[in-house]
């Protein structure tokens, strides 16, 4: 078991490698560099030359990425060229936006979803297999900026009503801070909820066919009850999955739910430092993003093997 | 006896088409229903043009109009008329969806078709290259390529629509990978090389056709999805350029200072994008419900 982890963590290796030199070259090939943008027109070419040279962008690109790869694996991540701040702590202060976000949003992402499936199956082919599947329509076909933005314009229209937009602590105000985070968690939990009932609702339903489950009903038990003892527990495992894959992907910040609803989490990090050519912050995250993906996939085999035994873990090819 | 039966079979091999299409349209009738929503819009966007009294991009009309018999939608801060926008943007929305998955999924059955009939260390190369790639969380990645790309060969609707189909080329080809892995074990590719077929006659003639049905499903289940990463991409501003209209695009930047005082402007081409999106997404799932090749894959992304 030990042995698994360390065979998959040591197969990250490599591929973070190619990420590092991936963006590396993506972000030296993008136009313009950070200097270029904050001087706009008002600068001559000297200035220019000179706050290059002050971050380091007029060196060879090869010496550039050394002198990078180097710091990285002192764990010095480098310092953030538009914030004169080391990338490490601009990362740390975001991080709780993005988590708090992320945790909301899980919560009502599984109950909702989960339920839902679970709704749906019970009643298959029935009214309420049939109103849920068009709402789960629905919820993946609506654009999230689009919800977004009419959770925050109708109430403002209606009854003058706005969240708050700067930063509350949850540990000040809970009150406030949970009028800043449930509206966004709300649009982004109930779509992914959707996608959730789906795959929830046809893993049921193919449990349901099999021998064990019949087997349960001919002792006598009620359906609620086959369905929850016996079938919601092996219907769970393609959800760990989907589960797994939707922290991942929010663990790199929701880059339009964040701008919309103006929380400064990390995908408005990724998206202001894309747009302003912050080359160490892009490259950190890019980094961060892999590792995030990766380890979500190595914590799903693991969570498989521990709740199927049928499943063992043997190599590291897929990591 | 023996003619009672035969018109008998005459009278249901008259009436057998016939029922199959009406049964056909009944168990999939979400797939029909999703056909009908897309092709509606379909015609909206490719005949609209014609039709509408106004150009996209003139600004001749009153700000911020409120929606009138003249200005059904309104008009925004450049006293544009936002249908005729939202008719032009379901254009652009169409033709960028349509090209990137265009893209997507040949490029996604070459490079599969070939990553898993060369096999050796071709596939292996490609396939390392594929897993770089998707590890990438998609939206980070569109947002770097976008930037570093579209301000170096300028933007347009088709660079938008190249880099989204680039960008679904690695899922595409490891799902049309698997499919060729098992078919280049057939028997007949056996006996059609025996025969002294070269390696570009059993690709092109056997290989390629098998790919067919399945290219066909990949694009039904990623139009949607192409569509909604345009309209997101230009919602930040980083894809379709102004003044060109798009649906995302018309719902971001300076536009939303003005939501508060001119609703119009944010709901009517957020409606119009998600009929759309709906649209594609009644088909994908009537067509998931037949055949599910990410599923048999083992998950996306893995």
């Amino acid at each position: 078991m030990i042995g698994y982890i360390i065979r998959r963590l040591l197969a990250l290796l490599p591929i973070l490698f190619g990420v590092a030199i991936f963006v590396f070259i993506a972000t030296r090939m993008m136009p313009g560099n950070i200097a270029q943008i904050m001087c706009g027109n008002n600068c001559t070419d000297e200035q220019i030359a000179e706050l290059e040279a002050d971050y380091g962008l007029d060196k060879p690109i090869p010496e550039q990425f050394v002198e990078w790869i180097g710091g990285m694996a002192r764990g010095d991540l480098g310092d953030s060229f538009l914030r004169n701040r080391p990338v490490a702590d601009e990362i740390v202060d975001r991080l709780p936006i993005t988590l708090e976000l992320l945790i909301l949003t899980m919560i009502i992402s599984t109950v909702v979803g989960v339920g839902m499936g679970a709704i749906s199956a019970m009643n298959h082919r029935r009214w309420p297999d049939a109103g849920i599947r068009v709402f789960n329509i629905m919820g993946m076909a609506l654009p999230a900026f689009w919800v977004a933005t009419l959770v925050i314009l109708l109430p403002s229209i209606w009854f003058s009503y706005a969240p708050p937009f700067q930063h509350i602590s949850i540990f000040e105000d809970p009150w406030g801070n949970m009028r800043e985070y449930v509206p966004p968690a709300l649009v982004m939990g109930l779509a992914s909820s959707c996608g959730l009932a789906r795959i929830v609702r046809g893993s049921i339903l193919g449990v349901v066919g099999q021998d064990f489950i019949r087997t349960a009903r001919a002792k006598g038990l009620s359906e609620s009850l086959v369905i929850r003892r016996h079938a919601l527990g092996n219907a769970m495992l393609p959800v760990v999955t989907i589960l797994g894959m939707q922290v991942a992907g929010l663990m790199g910040g929701a880059v339009i739910i964040e701008q919309v609803f103006a929380l400064n989490g990390l995908g408005r990090l990724v998206f202001e430092s894309a747009t302003m050519r912050d080359y160490p912050v892009l490259q950190v995250m890019a980094l961060y993003t892999v590792v995030v993906v990766v380890m979500m996939f190595l914590f799903i085999d693991l969570a498989y093997a521990w709740l199927d035994p049928r499943v063992r873990l043997t190599g590291g090819q897929h990591a | 006896m023996h003619s009672a039966e035969l018109a008998i079979d005459t009278t249901i091999a008259e009436t057998k088409p016939k029922l199959r299409l009406g049964r056909t349209i009944r168990r999939h009738i979400m797939g029909f229903a999703g056909l009908f929503i897309l092709l509606s819009l379909v015609v909206v966007a490719f005949v609209g043009p014609y039709v509408v009294p106004y150009s996209p991009e003139s600004q001749k009309y009153d700000n911020l109009a409120s929606p009138s018999l003249e200005h059904p939608f309104g008009t925004d801060r450049l006293g544009r008329d936002v249908m005729t926008r939202a008719i032009y943007g379901t254009r652009v929305s169409l033709q960028v969806g349509i090209a990137a998955v265009i893209i997507g999924v040949i490029g996604g059955s070459l490079l599969g078709v070939i990553s898993a009939y060369f096999g050796g260390s071709v596939d292996y190369l490609l396939q390392r290259l594929v897993e770089v790639v998707m590890s990438f969380p998609p939206l980070v990645l569109l947002i770097l390529i976008a930037a570093a790309i579209q301000a170096q060969v300028g933007a347009s609707i088709w660079t938008v629509a190249v880099i989204l189909g680039v960008l679904a080329i690695p899922l595409m080809s490891r799902v049309v990978r698997s499919i060729v892995l098992s078919e280049k074990e057939q028997p007949y590719i056996e006996a059609a090389r025996s025969l002294g077929a070269t390696n570009w006659r059993l690709l092109f003639l056997h290989v390629f056709p098998s790919v067919f049905p399945l290219a066909g499903i990949l694009a039904a289940l990623s139009l949607g999805g192409m569509i909604l990463a345009e309209a997101g991409l230009s919602f930040l501003g980083l894809g379709v350029p102004p003044p060109t209209p798009s649906l995302g695009a018309d719902m971001g930047g300076s536009a939303r200072d003005y939501f508060t005082a001119a609703p119009w402007l944010a709901i009517f081409p957020g409606l119009i994008l998600s009929f759309i999106i709906l649209g594609a997404t009644m088909i994908s799932e009537a067509v998931r419900d037949v055949v599910d090749p990410f599923a048999r894959q083992g998950g996306v992304g893995k």
